[in-house]
């Protein structure tokens, strides 16, 4: 009984985990694609995305929900870009050059996006959307009049020949791939971008450590109960501004990442699905608005990307037209997300029954699982 | 629980049933080698979608042991390039690929080629109506490059709007339009074609359709706006729109109102005016002889003869299946890939008795003649009983467009 | 709420904070002379007052001992560089003489036109900031002007009529 019942609770916590991996390797055969090609890929597809993915962590610590907000790293990561093509720095430098470049902006973005959230508790992750939209904004405002006019452009590569305003799309040639180069290897005939999964490595690293740090400490109490916290003495405020001020800048130097492996950059687009993808790919992970981690960044990177590449082939070869692959790769990918979040949802009523069962002395429910779902049903509830 | 089991239970059957629709190859394939086609879906450019239809019916879809592979990209491309760029890669999976052709070639394509010619060489990779700017499409080991020749109609454009009786010439569009070098350059030729023709110039500008608004809101906004812009402009206006998927409101408005329209930016019969008209063009399909003639008996009929233009036959259809044809020639060594008359040949094919001019590109700083890009433009057709061609390919255009920096 | 800080904390903060500036600046500045991108036209071609031409046969030119390209006389060739300080070395293709120099560059200076023949001979400055030229091009080059082209007219589809104008 006890073990059924297990089993169970295994499917339903990874549910999603599970039915998209059942459709990912139903889609790999209709597609007709080798597992060479799919494989290849996936490794620079892990290389280029997870950075990014990464960035959305210590707001869920911190209670903050997916950080949509992240765009505006995003964008800032492009900024200095743009700036380490105007002044023709190339390589791995220019790509630092830019990472540096984007940092205080960044910082100052996380600041206006964490303080803006302070204001809209509960609501973070319609407000960090729509605050993107917003940003955006300002964004174009800033890249396609104001440079070039008050902040002098030179390069004619990049800006438009009337005198102003940044190119629709920028060739990155001067830093294009320049990390995944640095040390790329090659096993049994797949590349590694070696260089890139060390940074991204790095990164893992400073996150568990940071979560065992007082400030890190702090956001879990944050995320846990606020109000609770703040009588503990944590500046709660502060804590979440924090949060969001590291996942920005993470996100910019995440762009940075995506952008030297994409080679070029839609100057006024490629932050438009920075978010979304991100968001997208930690949920098919397996985490949740409250619960992440790192295996679930990295599942979930694979899973979503696999399935991306396979699908709109598998899609057209099934249905017989090229179009139809193409909605059902949305289809699909949007579907699973919506799934996601409808699941959430439904865990957390099952978790506060399972909880209430507990407490009525129920003798299959644990005493410490009681606990856990008691918390997911706070979070549901919130 | 039960519930959620059902969930998962309903995911694996479903999908159990994808590997048992999968359809089993009939034998080995066919064709010698297979030739990759890209273009948008219906929603974002259906002439480009139906000129990968016609070569699918005359070369057969590789799924049927035929050539042609057609796959389609994101309509959203410019915010999912990733998408677009892996898209492009994977046709240069298959060991039998031997061109890929690709258009609309959107942001991303430059560096999708570079991945493919990275990856197999021996692939012909060419691209029509290529959005990034020349340079770097052509620096990106692309094969041929086909364009509109957004310089030479920029003029032209202008010239024919004064031909219909036009006082006045606006210019409908967006920043992230603005921001492609072509689109910029274009409409500051058209604005100095205005001067020295004697014609008003104004700038209106319409919602992203890309952005937060999406399709409808711009052409609701486009909806709203015409009928206004006729009353500020005057009926004597001539209204060109960057974006394709407005111009089928402004059309529809403009057959209500009055204005004058030359061509849509990537002209075709199909742009806009179906949709506009209301008219079922199935019976004609792939016919543009006869879907002309129905296009305009309808334009007539609502009272728009004299006042609407076009090219005779669909830009982008022509330029899907006239590259893709090309490159078939170039495989079968039948053409040379860098000929612009066995081009020509090929797009003929899809034109028959249409005009043409074209010319390869050349770079207006450092005077270089690309020699992978080219830029073409038709004869405009102007509806009305009966219709008349206007000699737009036999104008000459003055030198000194071809200089032209746009000002601030 | 607001606690009092401790003077001499808050001195230190500052300190801290005007340290971490200062190397978050002086990181900018590494990096950007680190990465800077140059570009030298190499031009191997005759001295246009004719004291010095060309060397017969051509040469082999490598930039930081990167791999050589061959540069006849008359031909110009391009090559990127990254950073301030090059070495430049030109062997004649028989193989005969060897030249080496050590060039150093301005942190502004985009494209520089390096002449081989003033270089092998060690002779200043045979370096100089390039201009582009605007080239004007002839009208027959460009689209529009001619290549006209009338699609031959298909068997079986009604051609469509072209009323002269």
């Amino acid at each position: 009984m006890s073990g059924k019942k297990s089993l169970g609770r295994f499917f339903t916590e990874n549910a999603v985990v599970i039915i998209f991996l059942a459709l990912t390797i139903a889609a790999i055969p209709p597609s007709g694609l080798s597992f060479q090609y799919i494989i290849q890929e996936m490794i620079t597809r892990l290389g280029r995305n997870t950075f990014l993915v990464l960035a959305l962590l210590l707001p869920i610590f911190a209670g903050m929900g997916l950080n949509f907000g992240m765009t505006l790293g995003a964008m800032s990561g492009q900024i200095g870009l743009i700036l380490a093509i105007n002044w023709n720095i190339g390589g791995v430098e220019g790509l630092l050059f830019a990472a540096l470049v984007g940092t205080p902006i960044s910082v100052l973005m996380g600041y206006i996006c964490g303080a803006v959230l302070n204001k809209a508790k509960g609501r973070e992750m319609v407000t960090g959307y729509i605050l993107a939209f917003f940003i955006n904004g300002v964004y174009q405002f800033v890249v396609l009049y104001m440079m070039g006019s008050i902040f002098p452009i030179k390069n004619p590569a990049i800006v438009l020949s009337r005198g102003y305003g940044i190119r629709n799309t920028l060739n990155l040639e001067n830093v294009r791939q320049s990390l995944d180069d640095l040390l790329m290897l090659k096993v049994g005939g797949f590349l590694i971008p070696v260089a890139t999964f060390l940074i991204i490595g790095l990164l893992c690293v400073f996150v568990v450590w940071f979560k065992k740090t007082k400030l890190g400490q702090d956001m879990r109490a944050v995320g846990h109960d606020m109000t609770v916290a703040e009588a503990a003495g944590v500046p709660v405020d502060r804590t979440r501004i924090i949060a969001i001020i590291i996942s920005t800048v993470l996100a910019s130097f995440g762009q940075i990442i995506f952008l030297q492996n994409m080679g070029n950059m839609a100057t006024y687009n490629a932050h438009d699905q920075t978010s979304f993808f991100a968001v997208a790919a930690i949920l098919v992970g397996g985490a949740s608005v409250k619960k992440a981690s790192i295996p679930n960044v990295i599942i979930g990177v694979i899973l979503l990307h696999v399935l991306y590449v396979v699908t709109p082939r598998a899609g057209q070869n099934l249905f017989g037209s090229a179009m139809i692959g193409e909605y059902f790769r949305q289809f699909i990918g949007y579907g699973v997300i919506a799934l996601t979040l409808v699941l959430y949802a439904w865990k957390a009523r099952q978790g506060a029954a399972r909880a209430r069962e507990g407490l009525r002395g129920g003798n299959s429910a644990t005493a410490a699982a009681g606990t856990a779902a008691a918390d997911t049903a706070k979070g549901g509830a919130k | 629980m039960k519930k959620l089991a059902t969930v998962v239970a309903i995911a694996i059957v479903c999908s159990l049933v994808f590997f048992g629709c999968q359809k089993k190859e009939s034998g080995p394939a066919k064709a010698k080698y297979h030739i990759g086609v890209v273009t948008g879906t219906v929603s974002q450019s259906e002439d480009d979608l139906r000129g990968a239809e016609q070569l699918i019916k005359e070369y057969g879809s590789v799924k049927d042991g035929g050539m042609v592979q057609h796959i389609t990209y994101p309509d959203d491309f410019m915010s999912q390039q990733e998408t677009v760029i892996s898209q492009i890669v994977a046709l240069a999976d298959d060991p039998k690929m031997k061109a890929i052709v690709v258009n609309q070639a959107i942001p991303g394509t430059a560096e999708a080629f570079k991945r493919v010619k990275a990856k197999r060489a021996d692939i012909l990779c060419f691209a029509g109506e290529a959005h990034e700017d020349p340079l770097v499409i052509q620096g990106s080991g692309a094969d041929l490059v086909v364009s509109n020749d957004f310089v030479s109609r920029g003029y032209t454009i202008v010239w024919a709007a004064k031909q219909l009786g036009a006082k006045t010439f606006v210019h409908i569009s967006f920043p992230r339009h603005m921001s492609y070098e072509t689109m910029s350059r274009r409409w500051a030729i058209m604005q100095e074609a205005c001067k020295d023709l004697g014609l008003k110039s104004a700038f209106e500008t319409a919602p992203d359709p890309t952005s937060d608004v999406g399709m409808p809101g711009a052409q609701q906004f486009i909806m709203e706006k015409t009928p206004q812009w006729i009353q500020k402009y005057g009926k004597e206006t001539a209204f060109f729109c960057t974006n394709d998927g407005e111009t089928e409101p402004l059309l529809r408005q403009m057959l209500a109102y009055g204005g004058i329209f030359v061509e849509a930016d990537l002209p075709s019969p199909l742009m806009g005016y179906p949709g506009a008209l209301g008219i079922d063009l199935k019976a004609e399909m792939g016919d543009f002889p006869a879907i002309l003639k129905k296009v305009e008996s309808a334009v007539v009929a609502k009272g728009g003869a004299g006042r609407f233009g076009t090219w005779a036959f669909s830009y982008g259809y022509t330029l899907t299946a006239g590259i893709g044809q090309f490159a078939k020639n170039v495989i079968d060594g039948k053409a040379k890939k860098d000929s612009l008359a066995d081009l020509f040949t090929a797009m003929g094919k899809y034109t028959p008795g249409a005009k043409w001019n074209g010319a390869y590109y050349t770079d207006n700083s450092t005077g270089v003649k690309a020699k992978n890009q080219v830029l073409v433009f038709m004869d405009t057709y102007v509806m009305g009983n009966p219709g008349k061609f206007l000699p737009t390919t036999a104008q000459v255009v003055p030198e000194k467009y071809y200089t032209l920096k746009p000002s601030k | 709420m607001k606690q009092v800080i401790d003077p001499k904390v808050r001195t230190r903060r500052l300190l801290v904070r005007a340290a971490l500036i200062v190397v978050f600046a002086g990181l900018v500045v590494l990096m950007f002379n680190l990465g800077k991108l140059h570009t030298f036209i190499l031009d191997n071609k005759n001295l246009a007052d004719g004291s010095l031409t060309a060397a017969r046969g051509g040469n082999l030119v490598s930039i930081d001992g990167r791999e050589a390209s061959e540069i006849y006389p008359g031909e110009r060739s391009m090559e990127k560089v990254k950073g301030q300080r090059h070495t430049i070395t030109v062997t004649s293709l028989s193989g005969t003489d060897k030249v080496v120099r050590r060039i150093s560059l301005d942190l502004d200076s985009e494209m520089m036109l390096v002449s081989l023949p003033r270089l092998i001979a060690g002779k200043e400055p045979y370096m100089e900031v390039f201009v582009p030229l605007n080239v004007v091009t002839t009208a027959e080059e460009r689209a529009g002007t001619d290549n006209s082209f009338t699609s031959p007219e298909a068997g079986g589809t009604d051609p469509v009529v072209i009323p002269t104008p």
